[in-house]
């Protein structure tokens, strides 16, 4: 707590009990794992507490934490040990959901069939994203856009093919 | 079904819990204490590695560039075999024959009896009397000064050449011995008049047409040769008035040293079917003109 001391430890732990649920369902929704999840959320604090940034207000702040664990979720599903690592709690959800055909067949096969994270886990890595922003943190397009580096219009069309799949794989849902 | 509110409330439920966010948050006051480990300077060992290799480049380069400047003034490139060169008329580049084996005439005093002191019997005006026109009879008797230089005084005569090579030009690349260094060798040798020049087997041959030993010491006597045929005797230059024409020494021509197995110097340039023949003092002591 030494390294803290520009960080009083009130703050410290404002800011983490306000914030993890966010960065923590960013990291849990894209990458299913809980160990992993913990991973990216720390690093983020760890970025934020070393960061020498001063927040305009707490809309500015949360946008921050967001993109930063955009991009730190992003990298740590690049990485060579997320890749090559075995996950025993959630290796039914990583199978392969390459063709739109298949989707529904392995949707059926899943444990946890019948679950929306279920259903989203299906999804391309680059539909989970914004299917949670959209839906669990309530963002609008251009706010996602502005998050992920990604232009608006793909974010809708992004938005748009993850509907239709969850469509298929839910029946009737109101999306 | 509502998406948005199930979504919301699965994604409630998956949220750690206590110990959860107590050990993200120990992990993350952990991670901030923890002294920060300075990262490898990839960039700056990059830099000096490239600024080295940049610098090894350019000095291995100029060395190189310079070697190179230096063989091509020193007429190195010219030094290649006359198999790889386009003609024998390369011999006129001059640098090309650094050195070469003089072989001396056979000079005994019958032949040259008649043919020193000033080329009296000679058709030709001598270097020292460029007055005279070409085909005009030197009148002057010969000196006593001739006659002692007459090529009967063998014992001024330098040897012949045994074929060995000149070994006082090889201190420096300018001298560098032909037949060391590119394996040709160049003979010149005299012969009743007659100057055959031998090049990596290619046999030259000149015919004086002009000598200028009237006044010289005795070591120029036994170049003093006439023509084999006077009647083809030549004045080297016709138009003034038969005087042989030295080669413009200063003007960029380049003469070859040779040292005759005596041990004089004396320098040769060719050019084309000419050759002319030069004391230590860039005197012209004689012209020849090859024979066909």
């Amino acid at each position: 707590m030494e390294a803290l001391s520009l960080v009083t430890r009130e703050s410290f732990d404002a800011v983490m009990r306000m914030y993890t649920p966010t960065v923590y369902g960013i990291a849990w929704s894209r990458l299913s794992n809980r160990a992993d999840a913990e991973d990216v959320t720390q690093d983020v604090f760890v970025r934020y507490f070393g960061a020498d940034i001063t927040f305009e207000s707490e809309e500015h702040r949360k946008a921050w934490l967001i993109k930063c664990a955009v991009n730190a979720v992003n990298s740590y599903a690049r990485s060579s040990h997320f890749k090559h690592s075995a996950r025993f709690e959630d290796i039914d959800t990583l199978a392969d959901i390459a063709a739109d055909d298949d989707v529904a067949r392995n949707a059926e096969n899943k444990e946890l069939h019948g679950t929306l994270h279920a259903a989203v886990m299906q999804l391309p890595p680059k539909f989970r994203t914004v299917v949670h922003l959209f839906y669990f943190e309530d963002m609008s397009i251009a706010q996602i856009s502005e998050v992920t580096g990604e232009r608006p219009a793909t974010v809708k069309t992004h938005l748009s093919r993850a509907r239709d799949r969850l469509r298929k794989l839910l029946g009737e849902v109101e999306l | 079904m509502d998406f948005r509110e199930e979504y919301k409330s699965e994604m409630n439920s998956a949220m750690p819990d206590e110990q959860a966010m107590e050990r993200i948050r120990q992990g993350v006051a952990e991670k901030l204490a923890a002294p920060k480990r300075k990262p490898f300077p990839v960039r700056r060992v990059a830099a000096i590695c490239g600024s080295a290799a940049a610098c090894l480049v350019i000095g291995f380069t100029a060395i190189m560039l310079t070697a190179g400047n230096r063989f091509i003034t020193s007429g190195g490139m010219n030094m290649a075999p006359s198999a790889l060169r386009p003609s024998t008329e390369s011999l006129a580049g001059g640098a090309d024959m650094g050195t070469q084996n003089i072989c001396t005439p056979n000079m005994d005093g019958s032949y040259l009896g008649d043919q020193n002191g000033g080329d009296a019997d000679m058709n030709n005006a001598p270097a020292e009397d460029p007055t005279k026109p070409a085909g005009a009879v030197n009148d002057e008797p010969p000196s006593e000064n001739r006659d002692e230089n007459r090529g009967d005084d063998a014992d001024s005569a330098p040897q012949y050449s045994d074929g060995k090579s000149n070994s006082d030009n090889s201190g420096s690349l300018e001298h560098q011995q032909p037949e060391n260094f590119w394996g040709c060798s160049t003979t010149v040798s005299f012969s009743e008049g007659m100057i055959t020049l031998t090049i990596n087997g290619t046999v030259r041959r000149f015919e004086a047409i002009s000598t200028s030993g009237g006044g010289g010491g005795s070591e120029d006597s036994y170049y003093e040769m006439p023509s084999a045929d006077e009647t083809n005797i030549m004045p080297a230059n016709p138009e003034d008035n038969g005087t042989p024409t030295a080669p413009e020494v200063n003007g960029g021509d380049e003469l070859i040293e040779v040292t005759a197995d005596s041990g004089e110097l004396l320098f040769v340039k060719t050019d084309g079917g000419k050759l002319w023949l030069y004391d230590a003092e860039l005197e012209l002591l004689g012209m020849f003109v090859e024979i066909e």
